[in-house]
């Protein structure tokens, strides 16, 4: 049984208002819940589907520092092995082995399948969108009622990966549950899933995340993390010079 | 073109698949690499004037095999790295030539790293031609030479160091001077000019900024940028000062370029300029050279003639060219790009449409085709072949 229900915006923000929790600060805390800290390093596996099933897969790991700082490298497949990407804010490179050269990308091209650059690269949303409290509403992802806030996310920056996103967030966790994601013209583009919760080094993160297009229904793209480990890498090595340098 | 030969083109074109294989094996912090590659092009060559039938090359193919080997040892603080590669050829004048592109010992301390042995160093966000780019083969350049799948960038023998700061990040490079010779320049390493090299780059604000300075007898001086356009476009420059460019006279080089990605095209477009290149008058007045050498009908007027187009072995004579390269968006699997590279002297250039599959992972296939435009007597049916289709095939295991 599917079972929505819409509380009021003021309701509820005068109950969130008793906790003393902004929207900003429940941004903050879904992101809290994204990843184990400021700094770590990760594993992450990446899979797009399309009408006949699993289409592409790729691993990659990689670094990530403050709000939009990452460095990633493939892993596999074999064809895509050793090439890196740089993620500073807007400003993205890709290094091919082959070329043994940084080439400078723009945050629209896109990594594989339905996941764009900064669907991957860029885990942070307090970085990129101002936040209001537009609802609630009662899911039941997994046949519970499962109270969620909905929060209305809007690009603070032209490189924020979408214009604006409509993100349910749990109630009592500040878990994402899901989200809606909408280009700059408004036009609804995917919609996300975040399906599955894992420990790493003792903290309880989104691991799985499933984007789905709205324009060709049979594809998704799952982006699944398999390690993280809270690492520290100076700022200093998130330039063009330093993908030769990554191991 | 006869029916004999269009048969024989045909055949020829069916024939004219290749394969590559690469390999890669790790023991815990070694990592071994080997691959194999070999592109059997097809070409035709019906330009009177082209140094290729001078050396009387009929149509035909221009067959090589190129191998490379790779071994990679990295530590947390020491790296070992050998690349090695070679190349044998057919046709023209058959050999095999073998070069180290990359041989060396690097030690890590922190953000300070110094790499003692022969590396390449890429500065230039440049496609087409990369003059910041001081203390490294021109054949990095990336969509110049559709032969590119088979040529390996060699290194430099050199010490270097660099150092990531909060400031930006430094780099420092002494080159000796090498003078290989015979065998060992043949199948060892090509001879080098000593030189010094300084870098520097950081962000200032959205935008990537780097310096580079180099003395090798002369001071050459570069700057670029590069920076974001919303998130559809970007924007690179770069512009060098050469001290001696050509005949010892003072020179600007200077690239600029845009990379624009729509949801169904991308595009990069780029201008070059090289204020050593032969301008308009010079350049007609050699080609007026090679128009009477060609009535003569004499090879060796004629190969003299050609080879003042460009006296100094340089691969590009002009002052003026663009480049435009056209594409699908490159995660798609089946992608389909035009490049075309123009002399905006003489308006010849070359097209290179090219379709590659890459749906599968240790698999691409991939069918170029070449045809240069512009005339007889345009600059890049001069110095090149008529046209050149080739279909390559890589397999990773």
């Amino acid at each position: 049984m599917k079972r929505a229900i819409l509380l009021s915006p003021l309701l509820l923000g005068l109950a969130l208002y008793a906790q003393g929790i902004s929207p900003a600060e429940i941004l903050i805390r879904v992101d809290e819940r994204r990843s184990i800290g400021p700094s770590f390093g990760f594993r992450l596996k990446i899979e797009s589907y399309g009408a006949k099933g699993l289409e592409r897969s790729a691993i990659m790991s990689g670094y990530a520092s403050g709000e939009d700082k990452s460095l990633a490298r493939y892993d596999e497949p074999a064809n895509m092995r050793g090439k890196k990407i740089l993620m500073v804010k807007d400003d993205m490179h890709i290094f091919i082995p082959k070329t043994q050269r940084p080439v400078k990308l723009t945050s629209s091209q896109r990594l594989m399948g339905q996941a764009s650059n900064g669907d991957v690269m860029n885990i942070r949303f307090q970085a990129d969108y101002d936040c209001s409290v537009s609802g609630a509403q009662i899911l039941d992802p997994d046949g519970s009622p499962l109270p969620c806030i909905i929060l209305a996310l809007r690009a603070k920056r032209r490189g924020a990966t979408y214009g604006s996103m409509t993100l349910w967030v749990e109630e009592s966790t500040f878990f994402p549950v899901k989200a809606e994601c909408y280009a700059l013209s408004g036009k609804k583009m995917k919609t996300v899933e975040y399906s599955e919760r894992r420990e790493f080094e003792g903290k309880t993160i989104v691991a799985r995340t499933v984007i789905r297009d709205l324009v060709a229904t049979d594809e998704k793209t799952v982006i699944e993390f398999l390690e993280m480990k809270a690492q520290s890498v100076p700022d200093s090595y998130f330039t063009p010079e330093y993908l030769l340098r990554m191991q | 073109m006869n029916a004999e030969r269009h048969a024989a083109v045909f055949l020829a074109a069916v024939l004219a698949a290749s394969t590559s294989v690469a390999a890669e094996i790790s023991f815990g912090k070694l990592n071994i690499d080997a691959s194999l590659a070999s592109r059997q092009a097809l070409y035709e060559l019906d330009s009177a004037l082209n140094p290729s039938n001078i050396l009387e090359l009929e149509s035909g193919y221009l067959g090589n095999v190129a191998y490379s080997i790779g071994l990679d040892f990295s530590e947390a603080w020491l790296r070992l790295k050998l690349q090695d590669f070679g190349l044998a050829s057919a046709d023209l004048d058959p050999e095999i030539r073998n070069r180290v592109a990359e041989c060396l010992l690097g030690l890590e301390s922190g953000p300070f790293f110094l790499d003692l042995g022969k590396r390449k160093i890429a500065q230039s966000r440049c496609f087409f031609m990369t003059p910041i780019d001081f203390a490294i083969a021109e054949d990095q350049a990336l969509f110049r030479d559709d032969r590119y799948d088979l040529r390996f960038a060699e290194g430099k023998w050199m010490a270097s160091m660099e150092l990531f700061t909060t400031l930006g990040f430094f780099g420092a490079a002494y080159i000796p001077r090498i003078e290989f010779e015979g065998d060992a320049a043949k199948y060892f390493s090509s001879p080098q000019e000593e030189r010094l090299l300084f870098r520097f780059s950081r962000y200032l604000g959205a935008a990537e900024i780097g310096l580079a300075f180099s003395y090798s007898n002369a001071v050459e001086a570069g700057a670029q940028t590069s920076f974001a356009i919303g998130d559809r476009a970007e924007l690179h420059a770069e512009a060098v000062y050469r001290e001696a460019a050509r005949e010892d006279e003072p020179a600007l080089e200077l690239g600029i370029g845009a990379t624009i990605n729509l949801p169904a095209l991308s595009a990069i477009v780029e201008y070059y300029y090289d204020g050593a290149g032969l301008g308009r008058d010079a350049w007609d007045e050699r080609i007026e050279g090679c128009r009477a050498a060609a009535a003569l009908g004499a090879p060796d007027s004629l190969g003299a003639a050609l080879m003042s187009l460009r006296p100094d072995g340089r691969d590009l004579c002009c002052r003026h060219y663009a480049m435009l390269r056209l594409s699908n968006p490159s995660t798609e699997t089946l992608s389909a790009s035009l490049t075309t590279i123009v002399n905006l002297q003489d308006l010849s250039g070359r097209l290179m449409p090219c379709l590659s599959c890459d749906g599968w992972d240790s698999l691409r296939a991939k069918l170029s085709f070449a045809y240069p435009f512009g005339g007889d007597f345009g600059e890049f049916r001069l110095l090149g072949e008529a046209w050149k289709i080739a279909l390559e095939i890589e397999l990773w295991l």
